[in-house]
C-alpha cells in the first residue's frame, strides 16, 4: 500500500464527496477529505494508483514526500 | 567650485546630487483624504482663480488654458499646484482654514528624459575592480560586489532585542498582529512555557497518537520568534506579534518527521479557522513541485490565507547554492531564504530553482537566531531557514493588521515593503521583509 495524496481540479471542488467515493470504488482508502483544499489522502494498491488517475475530476495523485527536519540538538534546522 | 543655482552638481562625476534640483517655483500641495481643494485653498490663501479637471471632458486638464490660474486642481488625486510667492504659502499653510486639510507641501520639480550614461557605469566597476583586487577578491563580479558589501550593516542581539527584531524594524513597529491568527505548522508547542502565559492557544495534533504538546522544540522555537511575547520576564524580545492569536498544529512528530496527510490537514484546519498566515519551516529535498500543495496553496490563498514556507537548508555555501524543495516551491506557497546578522546569505540558505514556483521570493534572519525552547530549557539559539520563516510570518501578522489585506495582498505588501539588498534576488527575492511603523 502507498499512502498518496489526489488533488482535484477546480471544476470538481463543489463535488469532492462524489469523487471521493469514485475514488474509492477505484481502490483508494479514503483517509481524509480536505474540502477547504480540493485535496482527498488515503492509501492505495500500488498498481491501482494509474486507475485512480483515471477519475473525473482528479488533476494528480502523488505518492507522499519524506518530510523530516533535523534533531534539536542540531545547530542548523 | 560648487556652482549654486537651481541644479547643483558634484564635482567630477557630471551628476545631480540627491538633495538638490530644478524646480518652477510653484508648490505642489496634496491634501489629506476626502478634503475639497479648491474649497481649503480659497479659504486659507484666498486663490479664486482655481482650474478644476473636473470641468474637463474626461478630466484631460488643458495645461495651455489653465496655465494662468493661480491653481489647478487634479481631483482624483486631492492635489494642487498653486501659484503664490513664500509668504503666500506660509500664511496658507498655518491659516485656521488648513488645519488638518493639507498634508505636505512641496516645491513643483522639473523633470527630465533620462540618459543613458554608460561612462559613469564604467568607472564605477573599474573602481570596484581595483579596489576589490587591492583586497585579493578578484575582479568586479560577484566577488566585487560582495568587497564592496564588506562595509554594509551589522546587528547584534542587545539586551532588549534579538538582532533580527531589529534589523526587520519589528523593534520599533507599533503593531502586535492584535487580532490575527498565525498557524504555525510544526512540531507542537510547549504549552507550558512561562513566556505564553496568557496568550490565546488553540493547539491540535495532526500526528497520529501524539498530543500538541512540543518534545522536540524546533515547534516552539518557531511559536516564539512568530508570537512570542512584548516583554519576555528576565529575557530579550525574541517574537514578532505578540498579541497574535496563535494556532499551534502538531505536523511532525517528536522525531521530527510528517507525512503530506498530516500537513495537508493542517493547512485544511488553518484555512478553515480562517488564519491569514500560515508558517511552515518544514520541507523536504525534492525539486519538482508537489501537487497536493500546489493545490493548497492555491486554494488557501484564494481564500485568505498566506502559506509562508521554508525554502530549505541543502546549501552548503560558496560552492553548492542548493534548490528550494516543496512546499515551498510550489508557485502560490511564499519562500522563505536566510540572511545572517550581516545580511549576507547564509551558507545553507537555498537558492531559487529555475521555473514556476521554485523561487525563493523574500529572506529573513536564520543565522544565530534566539527564541523559545521546552522547558526547563528556555531558550535556544540556532540557525536555519526553518527561523527565516516566523519572522516573515510574524511580519505578515502586523502586515495583515495594519492594512486589512489578506491572501496575495498581503503577499504583495509584504513584497513591496522589503528591504532590497545587494544580492542576488535568487538568493534573497525581494530581499529582507520589513515591519509596518
Amino acid at each position: 500500500m502507498v499512502r498518496v495524496s489526489v488533488s482535484i481540479d477546480d471544476e470538481h471542488l463543489e463535488q469532492i464527496s462524489a469523487v471521493a467515493e469514485e475514488l474509492s470504488g477505484h481502490g483508494l482508502q479514503v483517509g481524509q477529505v480536505l474540502e477547504g483544499l480540493g485535496v482527498i489522502t488515503g492509501e492505495v494498491a500500488e498498481d491501482k494508483q494509474e486507475s485512480l488517475r483515471a477519475v473525473a475530476g482528479v488533476e494528480s495523485v502523488d505518492p507522499e514526500m519524506d518530510v523530516r527536519i533535523p534533531p534539536p540538538d542540531a545547530p542548523v534546522q | 567650485m560648487i556652482e549654486s543655482g537651481s541644479s547643483t552638481r558634484n564635482l567630477g562625476s557630471g551628476r545631480p546630487t540627491q538633495d538638490t534640483a530644478e524646480t518652477t517655483g510653484r508648490y505642489v500641495v496634496v491634501f489629506e483624504d476626502d478634503i475639497e481643494p479648491a474649497e481649503t485653498l480659497s479659504a486659507s490663501a484666498g486663490l479664486s482663480n482655481v482650474a478644476d479637471s473636473r470641468d474637463f471632458e474626461l478630466q484631460a486638464m488643458d495645461m495651455e488654458a489653465t496655465a494662468d490660474a493661480e491653481a489647478t486642481v487634479f481631483s482624483e488625486l486631492g492635489i494642487a499646484v498653486v501659484s503664490v510667492d513664500p509668504n503666500q504659502l506660509g500664511s496658507m499653510q498655518t491659516a485656521e482654514a488648513a488645519r488638518g486639510k493639507i498634508l505636505a507641501v512641496s516645491p513643483e520639480l522639473i523633470h527630465h528624459v533620462l540618459h543613458e550614461d554608460t561612462g559613469y557605469v564604467r568607472g564605477y566597476r573599474d573602481g570596484v575592480s581595483d579596489f576589490s583586487g587591492r583586497l585579493g577578491a578578484g575582479t568586479a563580479g560577484s566577488a566585487g560586489i560582495s568587497a564592496a558589501a564588506e562595509a554594509g550593516p551589522t546587528f547584534d542581539d542587545s539586551d532588549e532585542f534579538t538582532w533580527g527584531l531589529q534589523a526587520t524594524g519589528v523593534s520599533t513597529s507599533s503593531r502586535s498582529g492584535q487580532e490575527v491568527k498565525v498557524a504555525v505548522l510544526d512540531t507542537g508547542m510547549d504549552l507550558a512555557h512561562p513566556d505564553f502565559t496568557g496568550r490565546t492557544v488553540t493547539a491540535e495534533s495532526f500526528v497520529p497518537g501524539s498530543p500538541p504538546q512540543d518534545r522536540h522544540g524546533h515547534g516552539t522555537h518557531c511559536i516564539g520568534t512568530s508570537c512570542g511575547p512584548k516583554t519576555p520576564t528576565g529575557s530579550r524580545r525574541y517574537g514578532v506579534a505578540y498579541e497574535a492569536d496563535i494556532f499551534a498544529g502538531k505536523v511532525l512528530g517528536d522525531d521530527g518527521s510528517g507525512t503530506d496527510a498530516g500537513i495537508l490537514a493542517a493547512i485544511n484546519w488553518a484555512v478553515a479557522n480562517e488564519c491569514p498566515v500560515i508558517s511552515m519551516s518544514l520541507g523536504a529535498d525534492v525539486a519538482r513541485p508537489h501537487p497536493p500543495y500546489n493545490a493548497a496553496g492555491r486554494r488557501a490563498l484564494r481564500r485568505g490565507s498566506l502559506i509562508i514556507a521554508a525554502a530549505g537548508n541543502n546549501a552548503s555555501r560558496p560552492g553548492d547554492p542548493g534548490f528550494v524543495g516543496a512546499p515551498a516551491n510550489s508557485p502560490d506557497i511564499l519562500a522563505v531564504g536566510a540572511l545572517d546578522s550581516r545580511l549576507r546569505i547564509a551558507e545553507f540558505s537555498a537558492r531559487s530553482l529555475p521555473g514556476r514556483g521554485g523561487q525563493v521570493d523574500i529572506a529573513g534572519p536564520g543565522v544565530d537566531v534566539y527564541s523559545s525552547w521546552p522547558m526547563p530549557t528556555r531558550y535556544r539559539t540556532i540557525s536555519g531557514t526553518s527561523m527565516a520563516t516566523p519572522h516573515v510570518a510574524g511580519i505578515a501578522a502586523l502586515w495583515a493588521q495594519a492594512t486589512g489585506r489578506r491572501g496575495l495582498d498581503l503577499w504583495a505588501t509584504l513584497v513591496k515593503e522589503s528591504r532590497r539588498l545587494p544580492l542576488p534576488a535568487v538568493d534573497v527575492g525581494s530581499g529582507l521583509a520589513l515591519a509596518p511603523s
